[in-house]
């Protein structure tokens, strides 16, 4: 094989690892310089037919798609999405979410969502895991009381670390608390 | 003689040693034709003996579809879905990490595999093995299994077309760098998938659905007129392909009777593929050198109107749409222009086919029509009168253009012999 050509088989491996970069780069972001926060969850459970099994969580304590909170009505003409804000403040052990603005707050942590869809979507709402797993954990938190772990970067980037259920290890600040248990053990994706 | 060099069936020549006649692969059709003209050339004196025996040691026939390149697609195609399968079955056995590290492993042992083979083909003079067109696929199969593990490992929200689009993007950086049609026609498709979703998703109704499929299909066909002519002619069918399905698939839909009132959204990536689509068609016309080419980069246009008009018009369907009582002349109407809107657009694609000799193209064109009149026979004709009444007026149409045009041909040849004899 030429010179030429394996700098361009090179390049192909280059440009395309930096594709893979950018389909995570929030998660990514948000794993490796963020900071560690609780929310309340509750989940249910489709399939994603390219992925594998996943938990779709909700948040109880995040805003929901509320078209009067975003200044929207329905004989409004389809709009180009744009960039929804969830400024975060603590309660208790837990974070939960203010209603959503338009402007990226200036203090405090907050989630950068997405609502062009029929949900807001602030990156941490698929859990994923083996489906006979993912039957388990929608049942077990279904009928217990479930925290979920996130990490959130300075831009609102956030990452799923683990879901966790019970009253132990429901730390508000730190995931990595003395007595924080999480679910089964072996399910956290860090 | 026609030059086969730059004609269809034949491919570049193999290498040789210095010094040595290089050959020309061929189809075997059109060998056996160049066998059987030689003798009739060295009888009038055209070329003598010397000359026949080096024209035909030329060519050397070669099947552009063979049962081993159908063998290697089958299994290319179904180790790619396992490949993906594999992902989606989130094997806990592993952690996510060591998972994306084999699945990488995957992807660049396919990538430079593919490559190292390529070379020693070409160096063996074999321009157009299988295997590596096989390889190239199953390359830009696992960047996509690749895309989705790390996607999984992290958790990124499912359902997520942005994947799709980036797997689409690294499928054509691979197809344009180097040289593999597969990748490219994976890359369209994969590119054509995220566009659709995303605008459905942007706006979730029936005409956003049915304007992406045909804004993709002009684009699709825009940028494979460009290839033919003034890019990358070898990439021309990859995306002529890609185009005429579009357009089949998006007149099919608008024609079926669907009420819809959702509204057309413009989602940013949406109004960047119009502008695209837009600036394309003009580049191809403009540059277009025959009659033919203009009319391959207005035909997805003009169905994209007709597809645009019968969505509307359906607008006006009764709430059941099966309900032939409650139907008008107006929507009576409405089936007619959609029946005979996608004869026309599928009939030209099949004459098209013939003309330049897409098989391809001909046998997709033709397998839409059947299916389009079956469907339409069942859900709109069949609860009226019968569904056999579409397929008598179909045919009688289709065979009566048959005739007129056998009739043209014949008076052409009489016409072109009568003047020879004067």
């Amino acid at each position: 094989m030429t010179s030429q050509r394996w700098t361009r088989v090179l390049l192909v491996l280059l440009v395309q690892a930096v594709l893979v970069g950018v389909a995570v780069w929030g998660q990514l972001s948000a794993r490796v310089t963020g900071r560690e926060y609780a929310l309340a969850v509750a989940p249910f459970d489709p399939m994603d037919p390219f992925r594998g099994a996943y938990v779709d969580l909700q948040y109880p304590d995040l805003p929901s798609l509320d078209d009067s909170a975003l200044g929207r009505s329905d004989d409004d003409e389809v709009r180009a999405p744009e960039s929804a804000y969830v400024p975060l403040v603590q309660q208790g052990d837990l974070w939960v979410g203010l209603p959503v603005v338009r402007q990226r707050p200036e203090q405090g942590p907050y989630l950068r969502c997405d609502d062009s869809s029929w949900r807001l979507s602030c990156g941490i709402e698929s859990w994923f895991l083996p489906q006979s797993r993912a039957r388990q954990v929608e049942a077990a938190v279904a009928s217990g009381e479930a925290v979920a772990i996130i990490r959130v970067d300075r831009w609102g980037h956030a990452a799923l670390l683990e879901v966790r259920i019970g009253d132990e290890g429901r730390d508000g600040t730190s995931a990595a608390g003395p007595g924080a248990r999480s679910w089964a053990g072996t399910t956290s994706t860090r | 003689m026609r030059d086969t060099r730059a004609g269809k069936g034949a491919s570049a020549p193999a290498a040789g040693d210095a010094g040595q006649a290089r050959s020309w692969s061929t189809t075997p059709g059109q060998l056996g034709w160049l066998q059987a003209q030689l003798p009739l050339w060295r009888e009038e004196g055209l070329i003598d003996a010397a000359a026949a025996t080096a024209i035909a040691g030329r060519y050397v026939a070669h099947r552009r579809f063979s049962l081993v390149r159908l063998v290697m697609a089958l299994g290319g195609m179904f180790v790619a879905v396992g490949l993906i399968w594999l992902v989606a079955a989130n094997l806990d056995t592993m952690s996510p990490l060591v998972r994306f590290a084999l699945v990488a492993a995957v992807w660049v042992g396919l990538l430079l595999g593919g490559e190292v083979v390529a070379a020693r083909r070409a160096a063996e003079g074999d321009s157009s093995s299988p295997l590596v067109g096989v390889l190239h696929a199953l390359a830009t199969a696992a960047v996509g299994a690749v895309i989705f593990q790390a996607a999984q490992s992290l958790n990124v929200p499912a359902y997520t077309p942005g994947l799709v689009g980036l797997w689409g993007l690294a499928a054509l950086v691979h197809g344009y760098s180097l040289r593999a049609a597969s990748s490219v026609l994976i890359g369209a498709g994969l590119l054509t998938g995220w566009f659709v979703w995303g605008t459905v998703i942007d706006a979730p109704s029936f005409v956003s659905g049915v304007t992406a499929l045909l804004v993709a299909g002009c684009l699709a066909t825009a940028v494979a007129v460009l290839h033919e002519s003034h890019w990358w002619p070898a990439l021309s069918g990859a995306w002529g392909m890609v185009g005429a399905l579009l357009v089949l698939i998006g007149v099919f839909v608008a024609a079926l009777p669907v009420r819809d009132q959702g509204r057309l959204g413009w989602w940013s990536w949406f109004v960047v593929v119009v502008v695209l689509a837009v600036l394309a068609a003009l580049a191809a016309l403009a540059g277009a050198d025959t009659l033919d080419r203009r009319v391959e980069v207005l035909v997805p246009v003009a169905a994209l109107s007709l597809a645009v008009l019968l969505v509307l018009w359906g607008r006006s369907l009764p709430e059941d749409v099966f309900d032939v009582t409650a139907l008008t002349p107006g929507l009576w109407l409405r089936a007619v222009v959609a029946v005979a809107g996608f004869v026309a657009v599928a009939g030209w694609y099949a004459v098209m086919g013939v003309r330049r000799d897409r098989l391809w193209l001909t046998s997709l064109a033709t397998a839409a029509l059947v299916l389009f009149v079956t469907v339409q026979s069942f859900a709109v004709f069949a609860p009226v009168i019968s569904g056999a009444t579409l397929f008598l007026a179909v045919g009688a149409v289709l065979l009566a253009s048959g005739v007129l045009a056998d009739r043209g041909r014949r008076r052409l040849i009489t016409h072109v012999g009568t003047q020879e004899e004067s």
